[in-house]
């Protein structure tokens, strides 16, 4: 039992170690790459990113994937126009859709697109909708696919939100050597595509990411898409969970029960990792931590 | 057993409290970060600002660069100012960063980091108008197994060394991936090196040419197109045969010559479904299409461009 005990604590303790280790190594290369502009200021290359959105039922998530800077992207929505005529008639007013020929295209397989429409408004001509009985999201996907104008596609589901400069930065990685996907667990996880590893494998539905040599898969370890939450109640209690938590340690050892004292220390060490992590995300994906030293009182001599 | 559990517990307390550490080190790192840090280097742009716009500028004195990691913001203030900006006149910065000791300090700084870090350290003394002393010792971390820190101690010693650039970059034991070739190239539109395209095209090294096409195809060069034809031509593997296509594409040249045609015959079927895709965001018409591809290809084409439009008939 103790040994059992032993070890599960020195598991515990190396693999948190090296969560946050591997954290660390990608906020330094967030912050190295965050001042690579090239690919960004290219604007004949020819890294593109196609955005795939399944399953859309907010506004907001339209207007948040349209919302990037970078020039050489496409939003390519897929809906259901006779389920949702609400959403799909708000799109169309505001993005003054206009209906546009469909010619299926042999890449993938696809069946029941009724319509395509693409933005007329000038500042959003990189959004495309495709009218289509609601289906399952990898059939959404081929669709979308088969329509898609750049190399490289990007599956999106329901609720699934950009971050900022989350395309340039995929733009740096798309743009290395011997790059054909790249995938990210942070935050909310997604896998970025080759477009051809997808044709050749067949669709979304044939697994394409196992038909890519380990070699070429890029994971990356840091946050591109987040889902927006509100914050939990119990957020409050934390600091008095933390100190109930250190009390049970000292009680435990102090009487001298060793084997509870490693187990509560194996939380406290889990919980700190976990903060520290989601401290070193918050950082990447550029969100504000709140602040209580006011900004306004500083002056410079 | 006691005893074990005992040395088990204090490696868990060590490792929590070292934990606890970095949470409450990079909470204040972050709150620094958007908080006096990013007014202190508002202050050093306008500063540095005032310096480059005054007639007959003397080295600034910048406030509070005595605290820790003002230094650094000082040197990403002066580097993110010479990456957006283009024909910046050298001078003051180069005073600012010898007074100051930017680069010796950065050069020391990438000395005593590893990886990611050290490779930001050199991406910063690249932007900065760096002494030749300190680019020449930053030139032995070109052997470095990571790449990022190999490249940016080869863009080191091109802004310091423009002369010697070409024969730099042609003596990379690596071959440049494309972000490389972007950067380098944005170095070059930033005025920092040469523009000279025919001898980076037409030289044999396989990096060089990916830069000269890059440099053609981002500054627009119309007449370097029959010298991209020509390369076409030549049976050289190490020619980058899909870049001069997407570059003669860029430029809206005429494909329909031999050489393309011979090309086009030479890719895969991948390759030439990518290069239609690229055709088609550059307004190219179908018509022309069906004298370079076979019909099931054209097809393929005429879905993507059809898809635009509307047939009104």
């Amino acid at each position: 039992m103790t040994v059992a005990v032993v070890l599960f604590s020195l598991a515990v303790i190396i693999l948190a170690a090296v969560w946050v280790a591997l954290l660390v190594r990608a906020r330094n290369k967030h912050l190295l790459l965050d001042r690579m502009h090239g690919p960004v200021g290219d604007a004949s290359g020819a890294i593109g990113f196609s955005l795939l959105c399944s399953g859309l039922r907010r506004l907001g998530q339209v207007e948040n994937l349209l919302s990037s800077e970078y020039d050489r992207c496409e939003v390519i929505a897929v809906l259901d126009a006779r389920q949702q005529p609400m959403l799909f008639g708000k799109l169309a007013a505001r993005y003054r859709m206009i209906r546009v020929d469909y010619l299926p295209s042999d890449e993938l397989p696809v069946h029941g697109v009724r319509s395509m429409w693409r933005s007329r408004q000038r500042c959003f001509r990189h959004l495309v909708l495709l009218d289509r009985p609601a289906d399952t999201a990898v059939d959404d996907w081929n669709a979308a696919a088969s329509v898609a104008s750049y190399d490289w596609l990007l599956p999106v589901r329901d609720g699934q939100y950009m971050l900022p400069g989350a395309l340039e930065r995929l733009a740096v990685e798309a743009g290395q050597e011997h790059a054909e996907l790249i995938r990210s667990w942070m935050g909310e996880p997604f896998v970025l595509f080759d477009r051809e590893r997808v044709a050749a494998a067949g669709g979304f539905g044939r697994r394409p990411l196992r038909s890519v040599p380990r070699r070429r898969r890029h994971t990356l370890w840091e946050p591109f898409f987040y889902r927006p939450t509100r914050q939990s109640p119990l957020r409050r209690w934390r600091p008095w969970a933390a100190a109930v938590l250190v009390g049970a340690i000292a009680a435990a050892a102090l009487t001298g029960h060793w084997m509870p004292t490693v187990l509560l220390l194996d939380a406290a060490v889990a919980w700190s990792a976990a903060a520290c992590a989601a401290r070193l995300l918050a950082g990447m994906a550029g969100r504000p931590v709140p602040c209580k030293i006011s900004v306004k009182n500083f002056t410079v001599s | 057993m006691n005893f074990l559990l005992i040395v088990c517990a204090a490696c868990s307390a060590v490792a929590a409290l070292g934990f606890t550490v970095l949470f409450f080190a990079e909470t204040s790192s972050i709150r620094r970060r958007s908080g006096y840090r990013s007014l202190l280097r508002q202050r050093y742009l306008h500063i540095v600002m005032l310096a480059l716009c005054a007639d007959r500028p003397a080295v600034p004195r910048f406030p509070l660069l005595r605290r820790p990691g003002s230094r650094l913001l000082l040197a990403e203030t002066i580097a993110t100012l010479t990456s957006m900006t283009c024909g910046l006149p050298s001078g003051i910065l180069s005073r600012i960063t010898a007074r100051y000791r930017l680069d010796e300090w950065l050069l020391h700084r990438a000395r005593f980091a590893q990886g990611y870090r050290r490779a930001r350290y050199l991406a910063l003394l690249s932007c900065l108008p760096a002494s030749e002393s300190v680019s020449r010792r930053a030139a032995r971390f070109g052997r470095s197994r990571n790449r990022y820190v190999r490249f940016f101690a080869l863009m080191i010693t091109l802004t310091a060394e423009p002369p010697a650039a070409l024969h730099r970059m042609a003596g990379c034991a690596w071959s440049f991936s494309a972000t490389e070739v972007a950067e380098i190239t944005a170095a070059l539109r930033r005025g920092l090196l040469p523009i000279a395209y025919r001898p980076l095209v037409a030289s044999p090294s396989p990096n060089l040419r990916r830069v000269g096409l890059s440099i053609v195809r981002q500054f627009g060069i119309e007449e370097a197109g029959p010298q991209l034809r020509q390369l076409l031509a030549d049976p050289n593997p190490a020619v980058a045969q899909r870049d001069i296509l997407h570059t003669l594409c860029a430029l809206r040249q005429p494909l329909l010559c031999r050489e393309v045609r011979h090309s086009l015959a030479r890719m895969q079927p991948a390759e030439r479904r990518m290069l239609m895709r690229y055709m088609a965001r550059s307004s190219y018409a179908p018509g022309l299409l069906r004298r370079l591809f076979d019909k099931s290809e054209c097809a393929y084409y005429e879905t993507i461009v059809q898809s635009h439009k509307r047939c009104l008939a």
